[in-house]
């Protein structure tokens, strides 16, 4: 997950310089990590607004607690465990303020995509128009999840993250895991299963 | 792997895809500015009391892993046992006190034998043999040194405890009531 391969220093030393007082370090890792915590926060809170202000607070938190943070898990595992439960704890409190996503919101780089391509192929107007529908019932979907489940579902689904490393990050069981994603993949098929019908 | 939470293969491609909800790549060049301004601006704001629970809940987060099922009963033996202990520690500066107070009632008793003086006649039916004396009861001048005491028809009775001079207590033992006057 974080590009340890790459030429770029590896957390651990960025986060050993960081602890040191390195500014620039913890720069290093925001802009290494805020990327793939702006998904997980911005799936969970469907709220670009708020997805900013968490994003921030989280790592205003990180940086506070840096010198504590002693190097038993990874960092950036050390690192959404701080922002999942700084969200779940920020969507308890907020009244739900979700807002319908569409494919308006998708990044450009999305039509090389194979998934997208597989889904609008052959491609034509109706076709498109049916996988925007399917996105927004999609996202309507999402918003019944329960906090917990929708947190399961971004990170392994959207994100890609195995279990045993969802699980560090939510302090729970594997078995919860499964547990909550068989039920949420189970809530959200059958939600879109008169849209898999036409 | 397949694993048997997963998703059919549509509703995964469907989820994937929003992999692609992006910001540009500009946001978050900006982010890590709008970062340093915010937290310039909290350095005068902050106030000790939020630094702290701010730490607080980092520090719970790491402890989380003792909420899970494997640790949580080991980990409530471990709170029951302390408690305890600690009740336990703070009853007992009070037992020295109140064992002082009990061991007048609380004293060692010791069976009498019963040893009929020369001359004398042992009233028969009388449970001597069963009946105690204590050590700490109150002897009068008239008793032996072994708590028994000569009745005016030279019988020996045993020597009770007394709660007013003359008055002595009621020894029942099922059947029997001895009264000394």
């Amino acid at each position: 997950m974080p590009d340890d391969d790459a030429p770029h220093p590896p957390d651990a030393e960025l986060v050993a310089r960081a602890q040191a007082g390195e500014l620039s370090a913890f720069d290093e890792l925001v802009r290494r990590h805020s990327p793939r915590l702006y998904a997980l926060v911005y799936h969970m809170t469907s709220h670009r607004e708020d997805t900013n202000d968490l994003l921030q607070d989280v790592f205003a938190k990180a940086y506070r607690s840096l010198g504590r943070f002693r190097g038993q898990s990874q960092f950036y595992t050390w690192l959404y465990s701080i922002a999942t439960n700084m969200t779940l704890n920020f969507l308890k409190k907020r009244n739900r303020r979700a807002r319908a996503m569409s494919l308006d919101d998708l990044d450009a780089g999305v039509e090389r995509n194979e998934d997208f391509i597989a889904l609008t192929t052959p491609r034509s107007p109706e076709k498109e128009t049916s996988l925007k529908e399917l996105q927004k019932k999609l996202n309507e979907a999402m918003q019944t999840l329960s906090d917990d489940h929708r947190a399961v579902v971004v990170m392994y689904d959207i994100q890609g993250l195995p279990h045993a490393e969802i699980s560090r990050i939510m302090g729970v069981s594997e078995g919860t895991i499964r547990s909550r994603l068989f039920y949420a993949h189970r809530q959200l098929q059958s939600q879109l299963d008169e849209f898999w019908k036409k | 792997m397949k694993h048997s939470s997963d998703p059919s293969p549509e509703l995964a491609a469907l989820l994937r895809l929003k992999r692609h909800e992006q910001p540009p790549a500009e946001y978050f060049d900006e982010f890590v500015h709008a970062f340093h301004e915010r937290q310039r601006a909290e350095l005068l704001r902050v106030s000790a009391w939020g630094l702290f629970a701010d730490r607080v809940g980092t520090t719970l987060l790491e402890w989380r892993f003792l909420l899970q099922p494997r640790w949580l009963v080991p980990a409530g033996a471990a709170c029951t046992l302390l408690l305890t202990s600690l009740v336990f520690r703070q009853a007992a500066p009070a037992a020295p006190g109140a064992v002082a107070e009990a061991a007048p009632s609380s004293a060692p008793v010791r069976p009498v034998a019963v040893l009929p003086l020369p001359g004398s006649t042992v009233r028969p039916g009388l449970p001597w043999g069963a009946m105690p004396v204590s050590t700490n009861a109150p002897s009068s001048p008239a008793s032996s040194p072994n708590g028994l005491r000569r009745t005016p028809g030279d019988a020996l009775v045993p020597v009770l405890p007394s709660t007013t001079e003359g008055q002595p207590l009621q020894a029942n033992h099922g059947k029997i009531i001895i009264l000394v006057r």
